[in-house]
């Protein structure tokens, strides 16, 4: 037993060294998540600002793990004059939180020389195609204007899922075909128009939505989507927890595409 | 990331122009090898690229990349047989120098 005991004696420097390292390593992962935690807080706005005259609300769930290339943006341009941007960044991790960084502030900047939505979509590819890198992002852009307490929105998509309106318990896919952002010179969007009337709603969202799966590998799908949007509303806030609360459990709970959701309500 | 999800089968090249057949998901954790495979046949000088989708059961925007990588690269792309939920991805998008064909 000694002789053996006395065999194994070298060996536990090394086991020391590994646990370190193993304790090295989970130290470094802890950070790591920290730190895409942080990120994820810079690049999401907490809770959409008070939007005068409107009832404003988002939810937003990364996937797990990584931070992930979902984004959302509301601000406002002038009086009564608000710009409400969701978008999707190809991949996911740091480079892709770079991307969605640099299309955030392009829309920030550029909103109030360029009012009509596909403009302003148009200096956003021009940017992401210069940026070095080869990310690509789906972009859908609303201005909302109000005049004389009439609310009017004017959206663009490029490649995005297309907004929905709601109105008296139907809902309308909004929008037409525009191209994807950041990799092509040559790109193509369509703004669409539409009053906001009292009760109607918009709502923009990620594909991370409709591409959620039960345990049968069916999807969620737009149908469900539509469904749970025109119930019976009390607030934007509400629109957005009901659909969310549907999606995640319907994938019971397993997203493995991050989920953003933005409800623009005329209350 | 693993992508045994997603098979490539090159069915044909002939001159510029191939056929190829995709089987599977096309998602963030495949399209790095779908991208690779198109953009291999461009560098042999494919400039139509035919692509069969009949056996492709999932595509998302990430997914998207690996398609249309080669039509940056001057190539044109005509897209097969594509499920219905498959197809929803290109109602939303415009992409030049893309067919698609029932």
């Amino acid at each position: 037993m000694s002789e053996a005991a006395g065999n194994i004696e070298p060996i536990r420097p090394d086991t020391d060294e590994f646990l370190l390292a193993i304790r090295r390593a989970e130290e470094s992962e802890a950070r790591a998540a920290a730190l895409i935690h942080a990120l994820q807080q810079t690049l999401i706005p907490p809770t959409p600002p008070h939007v005068p005259g409107l009832d404003v609300a988002a939810v937003y769930r990364p996937a797990v793990g990584e931070v992930g290339g979902d984004f959302y943006d509301v601000f406002e341009v002038a009086d009564g004059d608000w710009c409400v941007v969701i978008g999707d960044v190809s991949g996911k991790g740091t480079d892709a939180a770079i991307v969605t960084s640099t299309a955030r502030h392009v829309v920030r900047s550029s909103a109030l020389r360029h009012p009509e939505p596909s403009d302003l979509l148009r200096v956003l590819n021009a940017a992401l195609v210069e940026h070095p890198t080869t990310r690509f992002c789906t972009v859908a852009l609303v201005r909302l204007r109000s005049r004389d307490g009439v609310w009017v929105a004017a959206l663009t998509s490029g490649g995005h899922p297309f907004p929905i309106l709601t109105r008296h318990g139907s809902a309308t896919k909004l929008g037409k075909p525009g191209s994807l952002l950041g990799l092509f010179h040559n790109v193509e969007f369509h703004d669409v128009s539409i009053k906001l009337a009292k009760g109607d709603a918009l709502v923009l969202y990620t594909d991370g939505v409709v591409e959620g799966r039960n345990d049968a590998d069916e999807f969620y799908g737009e149908d469900r989507l539509q469904h749970v949007l025109t119930g019976p509303a009390i607030s934007a806030q509400t629109m957005a927890d009901q659909a969310v609360a549907d999606v995640m459990a319907f994938q019971s709970s397993q997203a493995r595409d991050d989920i953003a959701l933005v409800v623009i309500r005329n209350p | 990331m693993l992508d045994t999800s997603m098979t490539v089968t090159v069915r044909a090249v002939n001159g510029q122009h191939a056929e190829v057949a995709i089987a599977g998901e096309i998602d963030m954790s495949t399209e790095m090898k779908l991208r690779t495979s198109l953009v291999e046949l461009v560098e042999q000088g494919a400039k139509e690229i035919v692509v069969d989708l009949a056996d492709v059961t999932f595509l998302d925007s990430s997914g998207l990349r690996g398609l249309i990588e080669v039509v940056r690269l001057d190539a044109h792309l005509t897209l097969r047989h594509m499920q219905p939920a498959v197809r929803t991805v290109f109602d939303i998008v415009s992409i030049p120098a893309l067919t698609i064909e029932d």
